[in-house]
């Protein structure tokens, strides 16, 4: 027995031992991770690659902690003194540190991953991905034609979100290995603004070429919100706007990576008008604009015709949560309009004759009623802002915002400017429990926007209102495209007359981009690309004091300076973070960020 | 006794002539009565005696009474196996005996083996259960400073979370993703050191270098941690029952202005940021302001809400029994355990009968079996377990103290009225409110560990062969469910009429009902161990010993919701030989690997050799009646470091990204993207060890030992996106191509002397390192101070803070500062580069880390007769804390505080600008003044009296009738002194629930 035990034992031991040793223990199951075949060989894969990159695509609500980027010019004032926004208008940010977050590793990481999915698009194996019917065959070629597009639209877009803050950056058009090309990426200087604009241009037309015009078919329908050949058009027009502007064509500039050095400018404005007018030309067809400006905004998940490109968010209320004017349900107030932008809403009065439509409150004979101040302004005012004794909220709750009234100081987080935000607000969603939800819409792109860049482009480059180029393919004069806006059923504004001198011209055009864009992520960049940053993101901000009388519904308005900011003028260009400027032997630093 | 000797003198010299001379030795015998104790005062039964070099037939009692009669003149040795043989010079009746440990005899755990204390060569610190004796809830919290080297810091002092935050032995050597954290093994079988009840531990060793630990192979770099317990022992069935009870505290809490003095400061705050006050906060008008100093409750409160919604102090209980004996075939320990404690909260007592208390209830229990299936078969089976049952509030537990220390004094009352409670649209949670209405939540957690081994000795065939098993089987599990509700606020005060009445605010939120979530939460995780070995153990000659071990192991950790069991594996071995116990040698290996990494670096060899020499075996040292023993040793070897973090970096893995929405109805698409850029080398921590010591024992009093090592650690993960540009555009992974260095010194003095009344017992122990950085992977730097390269690891950086802006003429003269406008009053920092600039450039290296360079126990016990004092100081130098890490007490007014704490008293204002110690008040938020400085830096050295006790065992001549062996009483006082410069908060804890001191009382009674 004994015997039996001991060797038994020793046998089991050395048995156990072999054995074990011999098996792969330490070897993983390799099949739980995806791996590159897994997606060049599928699919639906393939398009989930294709979706994160649009990902990278800038937010546009809730786009710096919970404060909108209008915050940081003058077109509003974020009520919370510890937003992160503020420190834009401090004056407290620079390589190191950036409101808006790292845009230059962002774009650059949306940039990589559309590289990525254009090597996959290499990789495909057909014969795993031709299964099924002819015709799921021919709709997977279409499906991955399209994803390729796509994949140029948005690195192109990437690289606008660049340029439009860094001026010329390295350019980056295949996937790098960062071991083995790792000295290659290092010594990769900064292209020029020209460079990269022309790199742009051609990704936008390479795609505009081969993209559908629309989705908005039975069949297609669920694509829409993916890029278009109208998307890349209005990205390559808007781009060829910025590039043709001031900031990018300063006389005296000698770094070709921030601006053109060369006197070409008109050119660059013609090909910025042509490009706008390729998109004007979808319309009818294609686009057209939306007839109802409150609406537009608020298109929760509805398909409209002026809508070019866009983020399409689910359900939510974020944004509402954070905008809703204190005192309504978990309102928190966010982004309150300034005073600077109640401003620069024209008079406008019933008869569409009355000489004082088209003047500003403070000209003479404007018939401007201090006591009303918000009667007889362009309609887009009380669409875009809720003024104080306006309604607001699905129970057309007057909002108070005089001093002591339910919206008014010195309640805490009650708006020092005295305004509230309207647009793009669901006031219909109920945030008692804050579970009240809605989906929404963020417009990158809008057929509106084509004629106001047209109307820029055609005026800038031939220095007058009414001129049109039939040699250049321009046969529409700016003041047409100014007053298509103007006039169009959702606001119904006078035209303005042929008079006008070019002076005026360039005041009511400037004027119309601020007020048709208000809050859309316009105004932050395009008095960056004016040159007028300096009364317009920094200087003064102003307020309405509200204070209420004897009389019922009677107000006693005072304008107030709420904040004055920081401007320095080598924030034109964004610095470049730090790190990168570390990390690499030959990317050169924005000037004044040294 | 005193009498019978007189009786038995008084006989025998009665009949002294009439007996044979051969028998008078025989007749004058003569009685003793001995106590034979061990040098902790602890009582050794089976002892016997030699008396003139014959064997007396009797053994000292389990209360380590020894009776024997011997001639009064004869040469009385007491003997003990382990321990060193005792001469005594009998001309005492009674005798009080203490026997030294044997080094040659006693053992030391190892790895996967002991050995005797004067053979090893290798680098091991260990303390005996006994010494460990402490009111804590994990064996962790008896373990600071007790060990030299293993440095640990104390976590939350949260019931049942009180556990340490980190046990590192030597401190830091790895950075990055890594883990500094040595392998802890329980039994030999890995498992998590809280799991083990302080009273059942037998021993704690700590392996520290290559010798050590190279057996562990690919995990042993950050050393191991080897927890012992208790077994059975042949003889009479033992019995120890103990209670106590105590009560505990915070150690310091920090403390905040009244509401006058809170809005007088607010006030000030205002003027600051030159904001109109009485159009914006009518509030802190002047002529409201009055109104605090009333103090009507409802408008104008006072609330120091940590005082009224926190306890003076809470108590908790435990109650442990332990048994154990055992024949020659059986032997057995079991212990059963309870402990319960409730935290500090007031007011949570809910009408429905809840209470949302923190508060822990922890049964454990262990059963330790040996059995001797054959005399030559042994077999061994152990399980233990614990049940734990934690309640808590809802919120989490460092959110509410935080909540308790940010919310305002003055802004609202408690209640507002009814169920509304105080609060606003700006202040939507109410401290008491979270306690008292919105429900609790319960974490239940269970834990099973089982092993058993069978070993057979194969003597017969080869003489000194042993061949065995083991297996290991353990379970974890635990989960959450609650119950919770919301409720409603009310800002009562949030303008002011036109004739100065407060308006009250509309009521926030609504009163819900219960609902019930969970279970969820769930976390179970199994480790399968299974292990093979052979053992061979002979001495040739008595000169030659050879000592020499092969083994397989395995284990498998199945962690839920990981698919990727964790795997390890490795052949090991080790060989020792000696001669004549004078000279040492040694060496150890194992080939090692784990699931994680290549194929071709998924194992590693991992060799050590060691030796020694013990000089007082040697003719020369040996009759020194000073020296008693000494020993130098040296050791060298490779071991490496698998906890590296990353996992499975050498695939180029496509993962889950962010999605996006499309079609008519927004709908949403999921996403996929590469993962992070894979390293196709990856591997594991290589540690090259070195390490000499000399181990002394002198004057049969004192012990000493010093160890001197280095180590350098090869193949960190470091970080590639530091170097690679941004214009990749991805993650990339870490490379094993980081290196440090440390080096370090430790000792141990210990001084020992036990008299029969009187009995001294006082160590030091020190730990001192520094660890350097090598190579790292990180941004070129445009100036040389900026670089962690040759620095310590952690080491921070800051601005170095110069005093406050006095005036705007300063800020004009000084160096422009890049964090946003400043003004008087501000903080100043020196331009450190010298480009008249202050920016992230001019951080510099400065302070030292949270974790210290230097560790230090102060052991001291004293006794007269049954009465002990024991004190335990534990110190740590060379560390720095950051008050910014708790903003709620130190950044007043900032970081979502609206409480100005006393630390921010003395702010500068015009007036104060000479002595203010705080940067003005703002509520605006400043980046300027809360940037990292040595304004928020303080040095974080400490000395802790990590315990003072003082206990009374009832004298041996009370018990004697009884079958009681001992009876203690004892008042034990934990963490009831610290010596620091912080007065806020613990230098060890500095958000959250804080560090508590406590009161314990006990009693222990052993059968």
């Amino acid at each position: 027995m004994i015997k039996f035990n001991r060797y038994k034992l020793l046998l089991l031991t050395s048995l156990t031992m072999m054995l074990l040793t011999a098996c792969d223990f330490t070897e993983s199951d390799m099949l739980a991770f995806k791996k590159e075949d897994d997606i060049y060989r599928n699919m639906s894969n393939l398009t989930a690659t294709i979706n994160h990159v649009y990902s990278y695509l800038p937010d546009g609500y809730d786009r710096i902690g919970g404060s909108m980027l209008a915050a940081a010019c003058d077109e509003a004032e974020e009520v919370n003194d510890m937003e992160s926004i503020q420190d834009f208008n401090a004056g407290s940010w620079n390589a190191f540190s950036n409101p808006e977050g790292n845009i230059w590793t962002r774009s650059y990481t949306g940039i990589r991953k559309a590289n990525v999915f254009l090597d996959l698009l290499t990789k495909v194996d057909w014969t795993y991905l031709k299964v099924g019917t002819p015709d799921e065959y021919v709709r997977r070629e279409k499906l991955t034609k399209m994803h390729r597009y796509e994949a140029h639209f948005l690195r192109a877009f990437f690289y606008f979100e660049l340029i439009k803050r860094y001026g010329g950056v390295p350019l980056i058009k295949r996937s790098y290995d960062p071991f083995t090309e790792a000295d290659s990426l290092k010594v990769m200087p900064r292209a020029s603004f020209a460079d990269c604009v022309d790199y742009i241009v051609m990704q936008c037309d390479t795609a505009a070429k081969y993209l559908e015009a629309d989705y908005n078919t039975a069949a297609n329908n669920a694509h829409i919100g993916r890029a278009t050949k109208g998307a890349a058009l209005a990205l390559k027009a808007r781009t060829l706007l910025y590039a043709a502007s001031d900031l990018y064509n300063q006389t005296g500039n000698t770094r070709p990576e921030l601006g053109y050095t060369d006197g070409l400018r008109k050119e660059r404005w013609v090909r910025a008008a042509k490009a706008a007018k390729a998109v004007l030309d979808l319309s009818p067809a294609v686009y057209g604009s939306h007839n109802d400006y409150s609406a537009l905004f608020n298109l929760g998940d509805v398909v409209s015709k002026e809508v070019i490109f866009e983020k399409r968010y689910g359900l939510m209320n974020s944004f509402e949560v954070q905008n809703y004017p204190v005192g309504f349900a978990t309102g928190r107030t966010g982004t309150c309009p300034s005073q600077n932008l109640v401003d620069a809403y024209e008079m406008k009065f019933a008869s569409s004759t009355d000489p004082r439509n088209g003047k500003y409150w403070d000209e003479e004979n404007s018939g401007y009623n201090p006591q009303k101040p918000y009667d007889n302004r362009d309609p887009r005012l009380k669409k875009t802002i809720v003024c104080n004794n306006e309604k607001f909220g699905k129970n057309n709750t007057i909002v108070e915002a005089w001093e002591g009234g339910a919206q008014g100081l010195p309640r805490k987080s009650a708006s020092k400017t005295g305004y509230y935000l309207r647009k793009h607000v669901n006031e219909t969603l109920d945030l008692t429990l804050s579970t009240g939800t809605a989906k929404k819409l963020w417009i990158y792109f809008r057929f509106v926007e084509m004629n106001l860049n047209y109307a820029e482009a055609m005026f800038e480059a031939f220095g007058s209102p009414t001129a049109v180029s039939a040699t250049d393919g321009l046969p529409l004069s700016a003041l047409s495209a100014l007053n298509s806006v103007r006039t169009r059923p959702a606001v119904g504004l006078a035209a303005l007359s042929t008079a006008i001198s070019a002076e005026n011209f360039e005041v009511k055009l400037r004027n119309e981009r601020r007020v048709e864009f208000a809050f859309e992520d316009h105004r932050y960049w395009d008095v960056r690309r004016w040159m007028i940053a300096s009364e317009t993101i920094g200087g003064e901000i102003y307020g309405m004091r509200i204070q209420s009388t004897s009389v019922a519904n009677t107000f006693e308005y005072t304008r107030q300076l709420i904040e004055t900011r920081v401007w320095l003028d080598k924030m034109y260009f964004y610095p470049i973070p730090q790190s990168e400027i570390n990390k690499s032997t030959a990317v050169k630093q924005n000037p004044g960020w040294e | 006794m005193h009498k019978i000797n007189k009786f038995r003198s008084k006989f025998s010299a009665a009949f002294v002539t009439m007996l044979l001379v051969t028998l008078m030795a025989s007749a004058q015998l003569k009685t003793y009565k001995a106590l034979v104790v061990d040098e902790n005062m602890q009582p050794i039964a089976g002892a016997s005696v030699i008396a003139n070099n014959s064997s007396l037939p009797v053994m000292s009692t389990v209360k380590g009474v020894l009776v024997f009669d011997a001639a009064p003149s004869a040469a009385i040795q007491i003997v003990k196996s382990g321990y060193v043989t005792q001469s005594l010079a009998a001309n005492a009746n009674d005798l009080f005996v203490v026997l030294r440990t044997d080094l040659k005899q006693s053992k030391i755990a190892m790895g996967y083996n002991s050995v005797s204390k004067s053979k090893n060569t290798a680098s091991v610190s260990s303390i005996e259960g006994d010494k460990l004796h402490n009111s804590v809830s994990a064996l962790g919290s008896a373990l600071y400073g007790k060990i030299p080297g293993l440095f640990m810091q104390q976590g939350s002092g949260e019931p049942g979370e009180d556990q340490p935050l980190y046990y590192f032995i030597r401190g830091t050597i790895t950075y990055g993703s890594a883990s500094n954290q040595p392998l802890v093994m329980v039994d030999g079988f890995e498992r998590d050191i809280n799991t083990v009840q302080v009273e059942d531990v037998q021993s704690v060793s700590v392996l520290k270098d290559a010798a050590a630990t190279a057996i562990y192979g690919a995990r042993g770099a950050n050393g191991v941690l080897l927890v012992t317990t208790k077994r059975g022992f042949e003889g009479p069935i033992k019995a120890s029952v103990s209670v106590q009870t105590g009560f505990e505290m915070p150690s310091v809490m920090p403390t905040f202005l009244s509401s006058y003095d809170f809005a007088t400061k607010y006030r000030e705050a205002y003027i600051n940021d030159g904001l109109p006050i009485a159009s914006l906060h009518p509030r802190y008008d002047t002529k409201n302001i009055e109104n605090y100093k009333t103090g009507d409750p409802y408008y104008y409160p006072n609330i120091d809400w940590a005082s009224e919604m926190l306890k003076s102090n809470s108590s908790r209980r435990q109650a442990d029994l332990q048994v154990s004996g055992g024949n020659s075939i059986g032997r057995y320990f079991v212990s059963m355990n309870y402990l319960g404690s409730e935290g500090l909260y007031k007011h949570t007592k809910s009408p429905s009968g809840w209470n949302s208390n923190t508060s822990v209830d922890r049964f454990r229990f262990r059963s330790n079996m040996d059995v001797n299936i054959k005399p030559n078969w042994t077999l061994r089976a152990d399980i233990s377990g614990q049940i734990d049952t934690k309640i808590r509030p809802i919120m989490a537990t460092t959110d509410y103290w935080n909540l308790l220390y940010k919310t305002p004094s003055n802004q609202f009352p408690m209640i507002a009225s009814g169920s509304v409670y105080g609060g606003g649209s700006g202040n939507t949670v109410n401290p008491l409110a979270e306690v008292q209405y919105r429900g609790y939540r319960r974490l239940n957690e269970r834990a099973v560990m089982s092993n058993v081994e069978t070993k057979y000795d194969f003597s017969e065939l080869v003489k000194g062969l042993k061949v065995g098993l083991r297996f290991g089987y353990d379970n974890n599990y635990s989960n959450r469910e609650g119950w919770q509700r919301s409720y409603q606020v009310q800002d009562v005060f949030t303008a002011l009429s036109a004739d100065s009445i407060p308006i009250a605010g509309s009521v926030v939120g609504n009163a819900g009902s219960f609902s019930y979530f969970g279970p969820d939460s769930d976390q179970q995780n199994d480790r399968l161990t299974i292990e093979a070995f052979s053992e061979y153990n002979r001495t040739f000659n008595s000169k030659h010993s050879v000592d020499a071990m092969i083994m397989y192991h395995q284990d498998k950790y199945i962690l839920d919701g990981d698919p990727k069991a964790y795997a390890y594996q490795f052949v090991g071995g080790r060989l020792s030989y000696d001669y004549k116990q004078k000279y040492l040698t040694e060496f150890s290996c194992s080939y090692s690997g784990t699931e994680n990494f290549t194929t071709e670096n998924r194992f590693g060899f991992f060799p050590a050799i060691s030796a020694g020499w013990v000089l007082s075996e040697e003719n020369f040292l040996k009759d020194n009646a000073s020296l008693d023993f000494l020993k130098v040793r040296a050791s060298a070897g490779m071991v490496g470091n698998s906890a590296v973090g990353d996992r499975f970096t050498y695939v180029q893995q496509y993962v889950g990204g962010t999605g996006w929405n499309f079609g008519a109805s927004s709908a949403g698409a999921s996403g996929l993207v590469e993962g992070t850029f894979p390293n196709v080398d990856f591997s594991f921590e290589k540690a090259y060890k070195y390490e000499v010591g000399i181990d002394a024992h002198m004057f049969k009093y004192l012990t000493a030992w010093v160890n001197l090592y280095y180590e350098r650690r090869e193949g960190i993960l470091t970080s590639s996106e530091s170097v690679i540009p941004g214009t990749f555009g991805g993650s990339i992974a870490n490379v094993n191509a980081g290196v440090t260095n440390r080096k370090g010194i430790e000792f141990a003095l210990e001084f020992n002397k036990q008299l029969r009344d009187w009995g001294f017992r006082a160590g030091v122990n020190g730990a001192f390192n520094i660890n350097k950085i090598v190579s790292i992977n990180e941004e070129p730097k445009p100036y040389a101070y900026l670089s962690v390269q040759g620095l310590p690891i952690s080491q921070p950086f800051m601005l170095e803070a110069v005093g406050f802006f006095q005036n705007d003429a300063d800020i004009a003269a000084s160096p422009f500062q890049s964090y946003g406008e400043v003004k008087p009053g501000d903080i100043k920092y020196k331009d450190q580069n010298g480009d008249d600039i202050i920016n992230d450039l001019d951080r510099k290296p400065m302070m030292n880390g949270f974790r210290p360079k230097a560790e230090f126990g102060f052991d001291l016990a004293v006794r007269y007769r049954g009465l002990e004092l024991v004190a335990f100081f534990q110190s740590q130098l060379g560390r720095s804390v950051n008050l910014s890490s708790n903003p709620a007490i130190f950044h007043s007014l900032q970081s979502g505080s609206s409480r100005i704490s006393t630390f921010a008293a003395n702010s500068w204002t015009p007036a104060t600008a000479t002595t203010a110690d705080y940067p003005r008040l703002t509520t605006i938020s400043n980046t300027n003044n809360y940037k990292e400085s040595t304004f928020w830096y303080r040095n974080g050295d400490f000395l802790r009296l990590r315990n003072l006790e003082i206990g009374y065992s009832l004298p041996q001549t009370l018990l004697s009738r009884t079958k009681v062996k001992t009876v203690k009483l004892f008042v034990r006082g934990l963490n009831l002194f610290t010596l620091d410069n912080l007065k806020m908060v613990d230098p060890e804890v500095l958000s959250g629930y804080p560090v508590m001191k406590s009161y314990h009382v006990g009693l222990n009674v052993e059968l």
